[in-house]
């Protein structure tokens, strides 16, 4: 997948938009206190979203990208439980669901679904994979040092562009900074990189946003006639 | 009975201590089985991945171009539950590595959906050259016995897994051959500066982390063990020790009309103790042979016991003091016993 840069890409578009002063969203930087404010509005609203979403898994030391294309759903059904499915399709085809504290990952190719119990990580992989999906400012904050690098034009659509530390010592071993780039019109990320402490990064991209659609439970299930293996 | 308690408090110690050094032992073993020099192992991002195969099978022509190194080939790791994991290989590169499989019976894969499995892992499911195989919902043939000691226990071609997960081109950790073994660690350490946040060892230095005390949770569950162990032996040993006072009450009586005192009473009640958690040491120490033969002959893939002498001593104090503290109690009791009334007690 081609990889798009600021510069390269969307960035003259922003300036065009900038200077012309086509929306007040756009003609303004908003505060980092702001954005936190729309992302806690956003978060009480949130009940799920759907999107299609493309990874792109970027190996510094050989200039390698690999990308995986498919779909994520995200469906709130407590006030601090969430679950989310993600389909990939293709060569590399399977999918990831998170239940309660289960991680499960569906092989089609073999039909099975292995099911790892996360535990004390749930939170920690919620954060990490849904990240900007329904989550309010405030537990942006408590979790990352937020940096407002200001507003972007990211696949035709506005977006804050915030650079997240995470501020726990072990997640930071592991990651050195997270780039999330939140939809002004749907509060959702359009897109999250990961950056990894030797340079490797994992973009995700995600286009076709829906917030708040139908979405029952069953639409996040993994196929019932799969064999299921608990792994722990 | 309380000497059968104690050799089984020391037993259950033993055999937990000796299936945690012989499981991690026989992991170091097969890793050094592989014949390489370096291993690499991707960064810790499995959360965020949710992938058992997180590196590129790109990266082998780089650490090909890379000064000393000779050859290098790429595994990939599939759990299977419990202690059991499948491992897909490309066996002649992994020849080329390794100098071989050596085959006790059978063969090389043949076809896709052939596996080849290690002596203990073929002695524990009972299988021969021949035999099927349900592994990750597919049905797998046996083609070929091998020689423990080499990489894993069951291994199928590595193609075939990456396609059966979904992950093709990935593989969970790459083996390098260097020229001269001694240019191993300059070699990791040019690696470890290009690759920051990748896990690179020389093969010695990862079997030395296969150690109880470099997994924390193993220790963490050792110390549980102890903890249940000094426990049990303290109520089984006091238990006893206060149906003895009971039962010596007469005699604890006679003793101390005689003159005896506090002192050579409790002495006499120690010593016994005493010589209760020696002998169910030495009982538990042969009952632990009895568990490692169990073993070899049950689960001789799933878990490996060792001997290891060292925790012989280690158990012994751990239940000569759990029984000392649960002599305290019956002690204190025959002490404090009226001469009068222990005398005249039926």
């Amino acid at each position: 997948m081609a990889r798009r840069s600021f510069f390269s890409g969307v960035g003259p578009q922003i300036c065009v938009v900038a200077l012309c002063g086509f929306t007040a969203t756009t003609s303004r930087a908003q505060s980092t206190a702001e954005i936190f404010s729309r992302l806690d509005q956003a978060a009480r609203s949130f009940i799920g979203a759907t999107a299609a979403i493309r990874v792109t898994t970027h190996t510094r030391i050989i200039d390698e990208d690999e990308t995986q294309v498919g779909t994520i759903a995200v469906r709130r059904y407590s006030h601090n439980g969430i679950q989310f499915l993600i389909s990939f399709t293709g060569p590399d085809a399977q999918a990831i669901a998170l239940r309660g504290q289960t991680l499960q990952v569906y092989y089609p190719k073999a039909n099975t679904v292995r099911e790892y119990d996360i535990g004390k990580y749930k939170d920690l992989a919620q954060k990490l994979i849904l990240l900007g999906f329904g989550m309010p400012g405030r537990e942006l904050a408590e979790s990352y040092e937020v940096s407002n690098l200001g507003d972007e034009r990211v696949q035709s659509q506005d977006s804050v562009h915030l650079q997240l530390t995470p501020r726990a010592q072990d997640v930071l071993r592991q990651l050195s900074r997270v780039d999330l780039w939140i939809s002004l019109k749907t509060n959702c990320p359009i897109q999250q990189k990961f950056y990894l402490p030797g340079g490797d990064y994992r973009l995700a991209s995600f286009s076709d946003v829906k917030v708040n659609p139908p979405l029952p439970a069953s639409a996040l299930d993994l196929p019932k006639g799969a064999k299921r293996e608990r792994m722990n | 009975m309380s000497v059968l308690a104690i050799g089984i408090e020391v037993t259950m110690i033993l055999t937990l201590v000796g299936i945690s050094y012989g499981t991690l032992d026989e992991a170091a073993r097969r890793a050094r089985g592989v014949g390489a020099d370096i291993v690499v192992r991707p960064p810790a991002t499995s959360l965020i991945a949710a992938s058992s195969s997180p590196m590129s099978a790109g990266l082998l022509p780089f650490f090909m171009k890379q000064p000393h190194v000779t050859f290098a080939t790429g595994t990939m790791i599939q759990p299977l539950g419990g202690f059991d994991s499948l491992s897909g290989i490309d066996l002649s590169q992994f020849n080329q590595l390794s100098g071989g499989f050596r085959f006790l019976r059978g063969g090389p894969f043949q076809n896709d959906d052939d596996v080849i499995v290690d002596e203990y892992y073929a002695k524990e499911k009972n299988l021969d050259v021949g035999s099927t195989i349900i592994l990750m919902n597919q049905r797998w043939r046996v083609s070929g016995i091998f020689e423990s000691g080499k990489l894993a226990r069951i291994c199928a071609k590595l193609d075939v897994l990456q396609t059966l997960t979904g992950s093709p081109r990935k593989v969970s950790q790459i083996y390098l051959k260097v020229d001269d073994p001694p240019h191993a660690q300059s070699v990791v350490n040019d690696l470890r500066d290009k690759m920051p946040g990748y896990f690179i060892y020389t093969m010695e230095e990862f079997a030395s982390l296969l150690t109880i005390s470099s997994v924390g949770l193993l220790r963490n569950f050792i110390g549980v063990v102890i903890g249940i162990a000094v426990i049990v032996g303290f109520l089984v040993v006091s238990m006893a020790m206060y149906t003895a006072v009971l039962e010596r009450t007469r005699e604890i009586g006679i003793l101390k009309a005689l003159g005896a005192s506090s002192g050579y009473i409790l002495s006499l009640l120690f010593r016994e103790t005493l010589c209760i958690a020696i002998i169910g040491t030495v009982v538990g120490i042969i009952m632990t042979y009895g568990t490692q033969w169990l073993m070899m002959h049950a689960v001789p893939a799933t878990l490996t016991q060792e001997t290891v002498y060292e925790w012989w001593p280690i158990a012994g104090a751990i239940s000569v003091v759990g029984a000392l503290l649960g002599a305290i109690l019956p002690g204190w009791k025959a002490v404090k016993q009226d001469v009068i009334q222990a005398l005249s007690y039926e």
